[in-house]
């Protein structure tokens, strides 16, 4: 059972964090969160962006910050799932050979996946038992990943050639899907400020540890949210499906597939890790609102009318969210 | 003061469950209104007999809807949840009405319960305006009421007259005969079929004798109505009447009875007459009260409208006539009534609308009524002398395509001229509603010769059906010719029932057309 202690204690480090993260990343602070939410959900996260922005910055700052194991993995075309799970070696120890298993990089607190869209669905594939059953299988041996585990991947939207789209199955195990936008005019000089003078961008020391997590974890979950919220989040994700009746014109226009389930699971995780952030202790509207571009956007997949018209999802979903009403 | 969450829960629910029950009865109230108003609405149209305790039978299926409504409302559990998160949007506590509720469906405590009381505490003071009585509601419950009033109302709004309505057009359509057959006195022809049922009329079992001495209808308006007609006749609205059949024989009764009130009345005048005639010049010439109750009596009970007029004068205290010439003229006047019923009908009682005989120009309208039917059958019409070889006006059909009448009667009816709404104010079928009266007319053009002219010019002439005739060889080039027997035309149409006004109409129509000729 949650105490009163814990709840105020768990809210004081991810304040924290918060802060140590946002002395490094310029800005970005929607993207800090959200990365937090993943981290309190269980989550995953992939982050959208033209290079430069600073993504893999963010990603080991949030990794230095929590005091985890980071690992890195650059996604190449000729990467094998073997590079990334690991694989059985033939050991000799005490004059008796055996098979050894060496343990890839995706086993770490939090991955990286760079550019992940540029290895191939094979190689992609090989992520998706780790991301979501937290264990990964070589062989015949099924080996557990330490908690708490994250996957933050990046994928470049230009630049599609030679490239390799998520299948939907891997892309909806991302918790949320954040796009990192190009820095305003005083966060580029803040950042031109901060990696040119001095001794440049030093990564933060740990400021939480992986019990803390788990703690938050645990606080977050009980977090309450309203049946009529409950209601209310499943008529907007009935609402992404072209067939639904609730479904606003443009989404039965453009729209091929809706959000999965697992959405919605997202977008009330999620909520409650926003509340929790924010200090609240329940949650409100405004945090499936905030959170429900993020949750719903990677998992709606357009038609062909929809590609080539070149509707964007986010208009589809401010349509959904306006022709949904808040009461039943 | 502690928040006691289950209090205002059961507070909540319970005014979202009134709130429920009044808008399912504000919508039942509504919706049994307007059925109420429009069931007035068809009752008035339809002139059916309304009764002012009709008036609860009215009122009573709104108000029970209403209370049926809220009591289902009210047993229909409200989603809680919803109704807080409606609360908590409206006093802007961020859902924490609700997320309370969530909590407190969970067996477990929970930190965040004593925080989200605290915070919500303050702000629930003014949550009913969060779950306001709906403006629907009262539309609903003023559009009831409206309704019911209005319902109310129009049961003691007096109808407009019949005419306004257009299906009473249709109506008059169906009740009465085809104008271009119908002559303007059509009630001097008509006599009973043989095939329309006994005659009908509408009229209260007190009426019935004031109403056979009623005028004729005469010539009847065309915009007026069957109800119009009865008004004009008994005085009495429709819904006032009964049905009461009434036979030829009622209608002699009703002659007989009003011809002897007729008679005692006479008496009565020329007894006055006689007193005042005996009593001394000094003596004031004024009615006694017996004999003006005696005449107000007779004049209860119904005598000629005519008559009316001097009667009234008669009794009048303040007359402008003496009293002797007044009681003159009336007995001249019944004298000339008495006379006027024998030279009708034998002043036998039959009723003064079929005892009437037409006048010329009723008579002139009736010929080109026949003249105009029978130029329509003239090209169908064959070798017409020898349709009248039999003579007894029975079926004279030859393959000619024209149907045998089998007498006058029939061949009024069949030629729509017969109307028993007409006779004596009966209601029944007749008319051009008949199809009957689609067939073919009774009538034969022929080609004789007649008198008129010096050279005796051929003219064309009409015979009906059935009529004996004799045909007349000529000589030479001449035309065959025929020859009426008039007594035996008579005789014939006596025999089939035809009244004496009918058969002085084809007389006079015979002498019309060959002025007294053969």
């Amino acid at each position: 059972m949650i105490t009163e202690r814990d709840l105020e204690a768990a809210q004081a480090v991810f304040h924290r964090l918060t802060a140590s993260i946002e002395e490094v990343i310029v800005g970005h602070a929607e993207i800090v969160r959200a990365a937090l939410i993943a981290l309190l959900c269980k989550g995953n996260l992939i982050l959208e962006g033209v290079p430069g922005l600073g993504k893999t910055l963010l990603v080991r700052t949030i990794a230095a910050s929590l005091g985890l194991k980071f690992s890195r993995i650059q996604f190449t075309p000729d990467l094998m799932p073997a590079d990334i799970v690991g694989t059985d070696i033939i050991t000799e120890e005490s004059g008796h050979r055996r098979f050894t298993f060496s343990p890839g990089p995706v086993f770490a607190n939090v991955v990286l996946a760079d550019e992940i869209n540029r290895a191939t669905p094979k190689t992609q594939s090989a992520l998706l038992e780790a991301m979501e059953e937290r264990t990964v299988t070589v062989g015949t041996s099924t080996y557990p990943l330490e908690e708490p585990y994250i996957v933050l991947a990046t994928q470049n939207p230009i630049e599609m050639e030679g490239t390799y789209p998520l299948p939907e199955a891997q892309i909806d195990r991302f918790l949320f899907k954040a796009s990192v936008r190009f820095p305003t005019l005083d966060e580029l000089v803040e950042i031109t400020v901060r990696n040119t003078e001095g001794e440049g961008i030093r990564l933060p020391d740990p400021t939480a540890t992986a019990n803390d997590i788990l703690t938050a974890r645990q606080v977050v979950r009980e977090i309450p949210i309203a049946e009529a919220l409950r209601d209310y989040v499943a008529r907007l994700l009935l609402a992404t499906h072209p067939t639904s009746a609730h479904a606003p014109p443009r989404v039965a226009e453009y729209v091929e597939y809706g959000a999965s389930p697992r959405a919605a699971l997202s977008l009330i995780l999620g909520a409650k890790a926003h509340a929790f952030l924010l200090g609240a202790v329940n949650v409100r509207r405004e945090d499936i609102r905030d959170l429900f571009h993020a949750a719903l956007a990677h998992r709606i997949v357009l038609n062909f009318k929809g590609e080539a018209e070149g509707v964007a999802v986010d208009d589809l979903l401010d349509d959904v969210w306006e022709h949904v009403p808040d009461h039943a | 003061m502690p928040f006691d969450f289950s209090r205002f829960l059961l507070a909540v629910e319970s005014r979202a469950r009134a709130l429920r029950g009044l808008s399912i009865a504000s919508r039942a109230m509504t919706c049994t209104s307007l059925a109420a108003l429009v069931s007035v609405v068809v009752i008035r149209l339809l002139r059916v007999p309304f009764a002012y305790w009709m008036l609860i039978l009215l009122a009573l299926p709104p108000v029970a809807a209403a209370l049926i409504g809220f009591t289902v409302g009210r047993r229909r559990h409200p989603r809680v949840s919803h109704l807080l998160l409606r609360i908590d949007d409206t006093l802007g506590l961020d859902a924490g009405l609700s997320s309370l509720y969530e909590l407190r469906q969970r067996t477990t405590a929970s930190v965040f319960r004593q925080r989200l009381e605290r915070e919500v505490r303050d702000a629930v003071a003014t949550w009913q305006s969060a779950l306001p009585v709906g403006r629907r509601i009262y539309l609903g419950g003023f559009a009831g009421i409206c309704g019911i009033a209005l319902a109310v109302g129009l049961a003691f709004v007096p109808l407009p007259p019949a005419a306004a309505f257009p299906f009473d057009a249709l109506d008059r359509v169906s009740e009465q005969p085809s104008p271009d057959l119908l002559p303007a006195d059509s009630d001097s022809f008509s006599t009973p079929s043989q095939d329309v049922p006994p005659p009908v009329t509408i009229k209260t079992e007190d009426e019935v004798a004031a109403t056979a001495g009623a005028p004729s209808l005469g010539s009847p308006e065309r915009d007026h109505t069957l109800d119009d007609v009865m008004r004009d006749l008994t005085g009495l609205a429709p819904d006032e009447a009964v049905l009461v059949p009434v036979s030829p024989d009622d209608i002699e009764e009703l002659a007989r009875s009003q011809g002897e009130a007729m008679r005692a009345v006479a008496e009565l005048l020329e007894s006055i007459r006689d007193r005042l005639a005996d009593a001394a010049p000094t003596d004031p010439p004024q009615l006694t009260e017996e004999e003006m109750e005696a005449l107000q009596r007779e004049l209860d009970h119904g005598v000629p409208p005519d008559l009316q007029q001097g009667l009234n004068e008669l009794l009048d205290p303040s007359p402008t006539r003496s009293v002797e010439e007044i009681v003159e003229d009336l007995i001249d006047q019944f004298g000339d009534e008495e006379e006027r019923d024998r030279d009708d009908g034998g002043g036998e009682g039959l009723p003064q609308s079929t005892a009437m005989s037409p006048d010329q120009e009723q008579i002139d309208e009736l010929m080109d009524e026949l003249g105009r039917a029978s130029a329509d059958a003239e090209e169908e019409a064959g070798e017409g002398t020898e349709r009248q070889s039999d003579g007894d006006g029975g079926p004279a059909g030859d393959g000619d395509g024209l149907e045998s009448p089998g007498g006058p009667s029939d061949v009024a009816g069949e030629r729509g001229i017969e109307d028993p709404d007409q006779l004596g104010g009966t209601d029944g079928p007749g008319g051009s509603s008949d199809p009957e009266s689609e067939r073919e007319p009774g009538f034969i053009r022929e080609t004789v010769q007649g008198n008129i002219g010096a050279e005796g010019d051929y003219v064309s002439e009409f015979v009906t059906e059935g009529v004996p005739i004799e045909l007349v060889p000529g000589s030479g080039d001449e035309e065959v010719s025929f020859r009426l027997d008039y007594d035996r035309i008579v005789s014939i149409l006596r025999e089939r029932g035809v009244p004496e006004g009918a058969i002085d109409i084809v007389r006079n129509y015979f002498n019309e057309i060959t002025e007294g000729g053969p």
